[in-house]
């Protein structure tokens, strides 16, 4: 009796019935100690059409002796599969290999890999994948993603100098007060020249000047207050454009520590 | 054998209960053994997927159960099913569980509520042979997820959509669609929060990852990000979003929204283009805010239509739209102009209430000018 029992503790250690593990129990299971067992014995752990003779870890290396499972890299679960990144030594260097698996049968059986493995550092924490997945998994990603319809709106009119605005803007570096980054204010408010060019076509503006406005922005980099606070562009509306859209700019820089005052010169230049 | 030497060995009850449980240590003790040795920790959660699996799945709603797997801190973070009900919630899977070192995981858990696929941080920790929840997003991450569910307009003509807030869907697939979520005071381009300044960075990398996908799939794809804002959010933060996308590269926009039955929905937005002479501009109905209601003018013509109840009148803008269209060639499309004062979901209703009139309509909301 003592020899059955042992035989059958032995046979039931060394081989885990996949259906009592998780998929990422089930990937440890096989990679850390079966990858280079006899395709014969593996086929249950494969799903039925994909062969275990194939596994790249098999054939990346001369014998098991230069093939180490270190961990697992990441896990994740699409579409009912899980994708494990398999963190692993090949000839004494790190790699990672993205191989996964299906639930068939009750059990977590491998369903195809990367071909590839990649060098990877295991001191470094893993990064997010975040939209990358394996190339064979892909393509469902972009199904029935539909063309935009397009509307044609803007009639340039022939001679490409006369289609843009008929005045040319410069926004001066700004002068700052608290903690804001000059130059970053700068570079967002020259994004604002289109949206203050039509403010001066709109305005009917025929004349150049200069206009000086103001912007109060909270540690987010939101206007709490804009104004202008000179001008030598007295004509109506243009004032209320120009407060509108420095008030309507969202995501301004924001101030490192704090709130901040910025003041800042625009001159408008006919072209002629 | 004589009656007085069988009585010698005539089975006793201790007898008949040694021979019992011998014969059943015989037959189940091998059993016994296999079980003992093929069965996962005694706890089950020797991996940390079966942790995450054991706290946010079935069991989620069970306090108890669920501090058996957490640190009492992660425990006290995860507000999360105080917040929902059990009829609302739904474990989707783990989205990611990333290897931040030999002892610790940290990652993101997929789940829905009312439908719509969101996700939560996590971060497990090895303490023995065992993982234990250690972390979670803070609660009012989680609060915000959920308050920005509710808080999406609601566009009952949209097309439905697989993808949730999270830019992954129900199943954990990316969304062809990069998602960017703006609420209060945050962006956050597919699930992950960006910094000021950084929106155009974001999504135009997380573009590239997709198009790079795309190719080496051999599948078809355009450039698409979606935005998801709260119906109160000012019109200009979703144009100025818009923009920014476009600058990044994508081609096409759409507008996040609760669809017909609540769950997730898209409104697609049309891609503006350059016509090349005046004759080949499309027609288009032109849709304005007035003070006390829209303006729709197409072509010399226009309609007003009154607010009901302080919001937009769909019934009467697919009058006003009929009336307007009546007679002359279908337009092409859709313009909604948005100024300082417009709402979000003043927009959305608009494109809505076209869209349900004139399926046909493609749709576009700008800033007004």
């Amino acid at each position: 009796m003592k020899p059955l029992i042992s035989f059958l503790f032995l046979a039931g250690c060394a081989a885990p019935p996949l259906a009592s593990q998780d998929a990422e129990a089930a990937a440890v299971a096989l990679l850390s100690s079966r990858v280079f067992e006899p395709p014969d014995q593996l086929r249950p752990w494969f799903v039925e059409g994909v062969e275990p003779e194939n596994l790249p870890l098999r054939l990346v290396v001369d014998s098991p002796a230069a093939y180490d499972f270190l961990d697992v890299q990441r896990l994740r679960m699409i579409d009912g599969r899980a994708i494990v990144t398999a963190l692993v030594a090949l000839d004494g260097e790190p790699h990672t290999l993205d191989v996964w698996f299906e639930h068939r049968n009750g059990a977590w059986k491998v369903a195809g890999w990367t071909h590839v493995p990649h060098p990877a550092d295991p001191a470094k924490p893993a990064p997010s994948a975040g939209a990358d997945l394996p190339v064979p998994l892909a393509s469902a990603t972009f199904r029935g993603d539909e063309a935009p319809p397009a509307l044609a709106l803007d009639a340039p009119s022939a001679p490409a100098e006369a289609a843009s605005a008929p005045v040319r803007i410069g926004v001066q570096r700004p002068q700052v007060t608290g903690a804001c980054d000059a130059a970053a204010l700068h570079r967002h408010a020259k994004t604002l020249e289109p949206a203050l060019e039509r403010c001066w076509a709109d305005a009917r503006a025929e004349r150049g000047g200069r206009l000086t406005f103001g912007l109060d922005l909270d540690p987010k980099g939101r206007p709490t207050g804009a104004r202008v606070e000179e001008t030598t562009l007295l004509v109506t509306g243009l004032g209320d454009c120009v407060e509108g859209v420095v008030r309507g700019a969202s995501e301004w820089p924001a101030p490192a520590d704090g709130l901040c005052t910025v003041r800042v010169a625009v001159t408008f230049t006919p072209k002629r | 054998m004589t009656p007085a030497m069988n009585a010698g060995c005539a089975p006793t009850p201790a007898r008949v209960m040694v021979r019992t449980v011998s014969r059943l240590l015989r037959c189940w003790l091998p059993w016994a053994l296999l079980a003992a040795c093929s069965a996962p920790p005694p706890d089950g959660l020797g991996t940390p997927s079966a942790v995450v699996t054991a706290v946010f799945g079935e069991r989620f709603f069970d306090a108890q159960a669920r501090s058996a797997h957490c640190e009492p801190s992660a425990a006290q973070a995860l507000v999360l099913p105080g917040l929902v009900d059990a009829q609302r919630y739904q474990f989707l899977q783990i989205a990611e569980l990333r290897r931040v070192d030999a002892t610790t995981r940290a990652g993101t858990v997929a789940f829905a509520v009312d439908g719509w696929p969101l996700s939560i941080g996590v971060e497990l920790r090895r303490q023995g042979d065992a993982w234990r929840l250690t972390a979670v997003d803070p609660p009012a991450t989680q609060r915000r997820w959920l308050e920005l569910v509710g808080a999406l307009p609601r566009a009952p003509s949209a097309r439905p959509w697989e993808g949730g807030l999270a830019g992954r869907d129900a199943v954990g697939r990316p969304t062809a669609a990069v998602l960017v979520v703006a609420f209060k005071d945050e962006v956050a381009v597919d699930g992950r929060p960006v910094a000021p300044g950084g929106l155009e960075a974001a999504v135009a990398e997380a573009l590239a990852v997709r198009r790079r996908l795309a190719a080496d799939a051999h599948a078809t794809y355009r450039p698409h990000v979606a935005l998801a804002l709260a119906a109160d959010a000012p019109a200009s933060r979703q144009t100025g979003l818009a923009e920014a996308a476009r600058r990044a590269g994508a081609e096409a926009v759409s507008l996040v929204a609760r669809g017909a039955g609540g769950g997730p929905a898209l409104l697609a937005l049309a891609r503006r283009t350059e016509a090349a002479t005046a004759d080949a501009r499309d027609r288009v109905v032109r849709l304005q805010f007035a003070p006390d209601g829209v303006d729709l003018a197409l072509d010399d013509r226009t309609r007003r239509v009154a607010f009901a109840g302080g919001t937009v009148d769909a019934a009467g803008i697919a009058a006003a739209l009929q009336a307007l269209t009546q007679g002359t060639p279908a337009p092409a499309g859709a313009v909604v102009a948005a100024d300082g004062t417009t709402r979000h979901g003043e927009v959305i209703a608009l494109l809505d209430a076209c869209r349900a009139a004139a399926p046909h309509l493609a749709l576009l909301a700008e800033a007004s000018p």
